[in-house]
């Protein structure tokens, strides 16, 4: 790869994704096209990409929306994919609403 | 047909979470023109072609969404006529007086059963140059910049109780409901595009399980081609594409959706047809969904019914 890249793991799936330096987690799984992650804002507005970082390093680019994700919460890694990138391999757990019942009775 | 009562969609007043790049946004990728900034650091916009003051309110807040979305009536009489109208059916109502919001004259706010705040105003200062008014050229520089919609059109919101908005709008306000989404089994409502004109949709609500959520505000645009330049103009800057370009089964509109930078979502769209008030609504099945947002395809996109601010 020409790019130096950090593995994300999801607990979740059990599934682990090359995610490019630079590049947020949001983006890598996404575009994993396995549909561990859906289409969200990427702009931290609407919350579908709240993860929760068990380990790793990452940089956070940007504003997170309250709504979603508390102080609290940011200062012990719940955070979220559309405002982090790597630093190091992660491994994180899922926290966003990725099917809510808003339609489906 | 007249255009009396509740004449068009007035404001949208959005939450940022980063103002400055916000303003950016709007006025660089949008392409909005910015008419002004008040004491409380909102920020007011307005396109190349709305004489009113402004269309678009921008307030710095620590989460995205929607503070309220208001209607131009079309008189103070009006606004006195609605507000006791209102009251009677037992809505409570608040005034705001002229000058809260930049060139906005009184405004009278309420809540609807969605738990959006919803706003009437019958003043706004035209801020229309004597250039726009006696010949007029077809376009200007500022029509060129950005996408450059021709006006901000309708806002779909999401919330729980549709059917109590459908009663409020339809009963009170003077709107009339050209489109529906019912579900299958039980016919309950999912999706309502209502009008108070002979525009497909000054507003559409949709079922959702929280309060007050914004699906998107949209622009108008001329032709489809200005869609597909919008679509261009968002990849000269980055911005990701949520749906489109492609056309709506529902309301035949031309459309792109993707996001601002706080996540709000913003449709560019083109055409759909005029209805009039005494048309029978047409009536879309839950199950044909996806072919009422993205009839090409036919796909019901995931991001369509769970990301909103």
């Amino acid at each position: 790869m020409l790019h130096k890249h950090h593995s994300i793991s999801v607990l979740d799936c059990e599934k682990t994704f090359p995610c490019r330096d630079g590049g947020t987690v949001f983006s890598a799984l996404v575009s994993s096209k396995t549909g561990v992650m859906i289409n969200g804002c990427r702009g931290g507005g609407c919350g579908v990409c709240k993860i929760e970082v068990l380990s790793g390093a990452y940089d956070v680019d940007g504003v997170m929306s309250r709504a979603h994700v508390s102080a609290e919460e940011a200062a012990a890694g719940t955070v979220l994919a559309c405002r982090i990138s790597p630093k190091s391999d992660l491994v994180v757990r899922l926290r966003g609403k990725l099917r809510p019942s808003s339609v489906s009775h | 047909m007249a255009i009396t009562g509740v004449t068009r969609p007035g404001h949208a007043q959005l939450r940022v979470l980063d103002l400055e790049k916000s303003v950016d946004f709007y006025k660089n990728v949008m392409g909005l023109v910015e008419t002004g900034r008040d004491a409380k650091g909102r920020v007011y916009f307005k396109t190349w072609d709305e004489r009113d003051h402004n269309s678009l309110v921008l307030r710095q807040s620590d989460q995205a969404g929607i503070d309220h979305f208001a209607f131009k009536v079309l008189d103070r009489a009006t606004l006195e006529r609605l507000d006791s109208d209102l009251r009677a059916y037992g809505v409570a109502t608040e005034r705001l007086p002229a000058g809260e919001m930049l060139g906005t004259g009184e405004r009278v706010r309420f809540e609807i059963p969605t738990g959006h705040i919803i706003e009437l105003f019958a003043e706004k200062d035209f801020v229309v140059g004597r250039d726009r008014l006696v010949n007029p050229t077809p376009w200007t520089p500022q029509s060129e910049h950005g996408i450059a919609p021709l006006r901000m059109d309708h806002a779909l919101l999401y919330g729980p109780d549709i059917d109590g908005n459908v009663k409020l709008f339809t009963e009170v306000l003077g709107f009339s409901m050209p489109e529906y989404v019912e579900h299958d089994d039980d016919g309950s409502k999912i999706a309502v595009w209502l009008t108070c004109s002979n525009k497909a949709h000054d507003i559409a609500f949709a079922r959702y399980p929280e309060q007050g959520k914004l699906h998107h505000v949209s622009y108008l645009l001329e032709s489809w081609e200005k869609v597909l330049r919008a679509g261009d103009v968002c990849s000269m800057h980055n911005v990701k594409l949520d749906i489109g370009p492609t056309r709506h089964g529902i309301t035949r509109g031309t459309t792109i959706y993707a996001f601002d930078p706080s996540g709000n979502r913003f449709e560019t769209f083109c055409g759909g047809y005029q209805c009039y008030p005494d048309w029978e609504p047409i009536r879309w099945p839950l199950s044909e969904l996806g072919a009422g947002l993205d009839y090409p395809q036919r796909k019901l996109h995931e991001s369509f019914l769970t990301v909103v601010t």
